[in-house]
């Protein structure tokens, strides 16, 4: 034990756990403005919540570094059982809120299923892939690969949970093509996918076809494409979105002085509409710092993954800088236009207690597989 | 790979944000701060009215509305203050349920005070003053009211205000809002937009739920500018009262009597003096409340309704006091003068031999003015002939509105050559359209009847009768046309007499007599001599509009002189100056007129008019006067005149310059 502390403390990647504090003070000060409104309301202190969740997590991720988590390959169908299980119950007994059955109340600790099962899965494909060696080249190879990712899938989105389920989808894509799966025929399902589903939801809004999406969800799509179709409804939040981003300008109207933010003229503005606060108080600037952290963190999990001892560890990093990277294009992209709303938050900075240690945890493994990179131990 | 994707992602990220924050940036500012902000609005209070006295006649009373103004306040303290409003006015309508439906019904609109209670008594006002401290952001808010301090006395004149609608989209009324009042009659409407004043307004910042987050800009309404009227309210409640009393004893004899007018003008001027119209008109009682049935009837509906203004809206026949203008189209003719003498036997010596009132013998201008003797006027007519009379009537602006300042005046008929020309030609258009229309139905008929005929014996009896009933139609149409579009010598002779087709406003006789009396210059009547700044400073002053009528002066001489005559014992006008201190005097002319209306039964029912101007040496003021069903002149509006000449000259203190 005492060796693999000494390990982790001489192997630990402290790049990348300094880009990941200095992103989560970013975070903590947005959130400070953001919140300012929305905690009189509730009477919660975001701030402490979000604050005390950061500690736990970077405590969990310290904690993480003592074992080994490719030792923990062979728990993957017990894991995998366990996520799947987790997803039915909160679709059994879950509590809804927004129309959507997203929380499970275990005891005092409310949790959302959703987020652990995105590590979760992450895990179990690693070692699934890994396994096939990079035999993902033939549609035989692919096709059971997809129905493994599948089954969890299907189980978010039937929630309904649209926007995990496209992080599922973001996961998938990233590492079967880690994973050594053949770009074009990647492309040709994914691509064919979403294709499929543009025709379904044409064919349900001009035939009424059937759909598994509720009518809000369907809304936030439709309204991407013309938010002034419904300005005071759901076309507002993309609206005022917008508004709010371009309203900072080059340097923002400096921290807790945003006119929008301070107004309330967006709704969740401390979660999934973090990023306006960011764009309206700190500007272009701040984006752009931000946003440079971020792919710093990025790149630098990239950097770990080319050390990586095995495949396994290779794989657990494309799958988290595949879910990383798909929520910041998705979270950033609606805010400023061009993804359409579903309801993402931004890691690290959005405001939401299960998110910010799932991430951290996939963070977390990233440091892990850096820390055991060296084969050469065992 | 990973990495190029991670650089794409970002780089999309980056340059759209570019694009919104720094290229955009103005248009995003502009949309925040435009959805951020409103304008409330201050309404400004409306101008007063005074009279020439400078009493005030209309003005505008404060009342005390009570409202909740959420700027600055939190929701606990929302809740306590409305409690404590509740204990202090101890209202039974006003309850905590009642206050928070109030502003839950305003949920959208929290930036605008709300409304708690309109018009709160003053007591209460000061209970509440009292406690301001322990009630923050309750306010005791004015606003104008309009207040008409004679109630109908004057009212058509002054006219009424009403919340503004349609006129909102109309040019000129840009700046007035939704809930202004604006006037719809009278002086009200015709000055419009100096009385109104200029709104303001508050600026305030909102927050997404339209609650109130700071005061930006205050811009103070300005009030509206006051007017002078030219009118007197003592002579105008004389005239009113006086008209009341003739009409209830008139009404005795002749219970159809109901309704009139009557103007008084400065002949130096044109200034209206008084000017009246029964039934009264209240302006209060088109405020903006609901009206009843009953006033709704009583202003609209019932005979006579009570909202036209006859003076000016209404046209009458004139009788007799059309005399003078056929007395100077005679004169002015050359084929009559002053001291041409003309036998009256009783009846006119030309058809229709139209009766005379009496027999008179042998008259000049002067006897025939005195006499109103019909025989005279008659021969006068035929001697200037209609053209001379349409000249004249002209002179006098007979044909057309006087150009009064107040809304909807009304013009008179005068049966000149131009009209009638107009007139005949409409008329046989429509005599031909009639007949025309006639001839094509008998066509078809008997197309159809002779397409049906069996026998040519039944065809030629149909054609014989086809042709004898076109032909009936054509004489028809020739005896029309001949009948109506051709100007006969009794319609002359009609006219003369102020019978026929004549009618007039009473203003228009008003401004023709105020003419004669002062020598010559027909000015165009107005009542609003002076506007006020707010501040009290003298922004215009009307001047009288005059122009001289192109009548030679040794007629219009003549004439005033055989007016006096009327005015003199033994003229038929003497009556309404009986009373007067010698040496006043004045000239008149009576009228009894057969409107031949509907509801006035041929020989039975008259209005009754008078005209007048006094003193007879340098005259001050021209009246005239209508009463509907008034019999005859000299009983019913000459008696009018005489309660206003007595109280003008006996009684009234002049006013002082205001």
């Amino acid at each position: 034990m005492k060796d693999k502390i000494r390990l982790a403390v001489k192997n630990l990647d402290y790049t990348l756990l300094a880009f990941l504090l200095l992103i989560l003070c970013a975070g903590l000060m947005v959130l400070k403005s953001a919140s300012v409104s929305a905690a009189v309301k509730n009477d919660t202190n975001y701030l402490l919540q979000q604050g005390l969740a950061a500690l736990v997590g970077l405590i969990l991720i310290l904690g993480m570094q003592s074992i080994d988590i490719s030792r923990l390959m062979n728990f993957e169908k017990l894991i995998y059982g366990l996520m799947n299980l987790m997803l039915l119950a909160v679709l059994l007994f879950g509590e809804s809120a927004k129309g959507a059955q997203r929380y499970l109340d275990v005891g005092p600790i409310r949790i959302q299923p959703a987020e652990p099962a995105k590590i979760m899965l992450i895990f179990c494909l690693a070692k699934y892939l890994g396994g096939k060696n990079g035999q993902l080249k033939t549609w035989r190879q692919l096709i059971p690969a997809l129905i493994y990712g599948a089954i969890p899938l299907g189980l978010i989105v039937i929630q309904p949970d649209l926007g995990t389920g496209l992080v599922i989808v973001a996961i998938l894509f990233g590492m079967l093509l880690a994973g050594g799966g053949s770009l074009w025929k990647l492309l040709l399902m994914f691509g064919g996918g979403i294709s499929g589903v543009v025709v379904w939801i044409y064919g349900h809004v001009n035939m009424g076809w059937w759909l598994p999406l509720e009518d809000y969800q369907l809304m936030r799509l439709l309204v991407f494409i013309d938010p002034e179709y419904d300005p005071r409804g759901w076309g507002w939040n993309l609206i005022q979105a917008q508004i709010t981003v371009g309203s900072g300008g080059l340097w923002g109207q400096g921290w807790g002085r945003g006119a929008q933010t301070g107004s309330g003229y967006l709704p969740e503005q401390w979660t999934d509409f973090i990023f306006c606060v960011l764009g309206e108080e700190f500007g272009f600037v701040g984006c752009f710092v931000v946003l440079a952290l971020f792919f710093a963190l990025l790149m630098r999990c990239l950097v770990i993954a080319a050390r990586a001892k095995n495949l396994f560890g290779g794989l657990v990093i494309s799958g988290v800088v595949s879910m990383l990277l798909f929520h910041i294009l998705q979270n950033v992209g609606m805010v400023v236009g061009i993804m359409p709303i579903t309801g993402i938050p931004l890691p690290f900075i959005s405001y939401g207690r299960s998110a910010l240690l799932a991430n951290m945890m996939a963070v977390g493994m990233v440091l892990n597989v850096g820390v055991y990179k060296d084969a050469a131990l065992f | 790979m990973f990495a190029m994707l991670i650089a794409a992602v970002f780089y999309a990220l980056l340059a759209r944000l570019f694009w919104l924050q720094v290229l955009q940036e103005e248009i995003f500012l502009n949309k925040a701060v435009v959805q951020s902000t409103r304008w409330i609005p201050e309404k400004a209070s409306r101008g007063e009215i005074m009279d020439a006295r400078g009493d005030v006649l209309v003005t505008n009373r404060p009342v005390y509305n009570l409202t909740l103004n959420y700027i600055g306040l939190r929701n606990q303290d929302i809740e306590q203050v409305v409690e404590d409003l509740v204990l202090v006015l101890e209202d039974p309508d006003i309850t905590v349920e009642a206050i928070r439906a109030s502003i839950d019904s305003q949920s959208s609109r929290l930036y605008e005070p709300i409304m708690i209670k309109r018009d709160i008594p003053l007591e209460t006002v000061i209970r509440l003053e009292e406690r301001r401290w322990q009630l923050p952001g309750i306010m005791i808010e004015t606003s104008p009211r309009r207040l008409y301090l004679y109630g109908g006395m004057m009212g058509h004149l002054l006219g009424y205000v009403h919340p503004i609608k349609e006129e909102i989209d109309e040019p000129g009324y840009e700046n007035h809002g939704l809930g202004d009042l604006v006037g719809k009659t009278g002086v009200e409407k015709s000055y419009e937009f100096e009385l109104k004043g200029t709104n303001g307004y508050r600026e305030v910042t909102v927050n997404a739920r339209n609650h109130p987050l700071e005061e930006i800009t205050y811009i103070p309404s300005v009030t509206g500018n006051s007017l002078q009227l030219t009118t007197d309210m003592k002579l105008q409640k004389v005239l009113e009262d006086v008209f009341e009393e003739v009409l209830a004893n008139v009404a005795g004899s002749y219970p159809k009597a109901n309704a009139g007018a009557a103007v008084v003008l400065d002949v130096n001027t044109g200034g209206v003096l008084a000017m009246m119209s029964y039934p009264e008109m209240y302006p209060d009682d088109f405020n903006g409340n609901s009206m009843s049935q009953e006033h709704a009837d009583y202003y609209f509906n019932q005979q006579p309704a009570a909202l036209y203004n006859r003076a000016m809206q209404g046209s009458y026949v004139p009788g007799s006091t059309f005399k003078p203008i056929t007395g100077m189209a005679a004169l002015a003719s050359g084929n009559l003068t002053v001291n041409t003498r003309i036998t009256c036997g009783g009846a006119y010596w030309y058809k229709p031999y139209i009766k005379c009132t009496g027999v008179h013998g042998s008259l000049n201008y002067y006897q025939a003015m005195a006499r109103s003797c019909n025989v005279y006027f008659q021969e006068a007519a035929r001697r200037a002939g209609i053209g001379n009379i349409g000249a004249i009537g002209h002179e006098f602006n007979m044909d057309a509105r006087t150009g009064l300042d107040l809304p909807y005046e009304g013009a008179g008929l005068l049966p000149s050559v131009n009209w009638q020309s107009v007139e005949f030609s409409r008329r046989s258009e429509s005599i031909n359209r009639d007949t025309d229309r006639q001839l094509d139905d008998l066509e078809t008929e008997y197309l159809s009847l002779l397409a049906s005929a069996e026998t040519d014996q039944d065809k030629r009896r149909l054609e014989r009768e086809w042709s004898s009933k076109k032909n009936t139609l054509e004489a028809r149409r020739r005896e029309r046309l001949n009948e109506d579009t051709t100007w006969r010598d009794a319609d002359t002779f009609n006219t003369g007499i102020g019978q026929g087709y004549n009618q007039y406003t009473i203003v228009e006789l008003a401004a023709y007599v105020a003419t004669i009396a002062n020598g010559g210059t027909y000015y165009t009547p107005y009542v609003v001599d002076k506007i006020y700044y707010p501040d009290g400073r003298l922004k215009s002053r009307h001047e009288p509009q005059g122009r001289r009528v192109d009548v030679e002066q040794w007629i219009l001489d003549a004439t005033k002189q055989a007016m006096t005559s009327a005015a003199r014992p033994g003229g038929t006008a003497y009556g309404a100056f009986a009373g007067l201190p010698a040496g006043i005097g004045g000239g008149a002319k009576t009228g009894t007129a057969q409107p031949g209306r509907a509801g006035y039964i041929k020989n039975k029912d008259f209005d009754g008019l008078f005209i007048c101007f006094a003193p007879a040496e340098d005259p001050q003021i021209a009246f005239a006067c209508v009463m509907e069903h008034g019999h005859s002149g000299s009983g019913s509006a000459g008696l009018v005149a005489k309660g206003v000449l007595e109280y003008f000259f006996m009684e009234r203190d002049i006013p002082g310059e205001g």
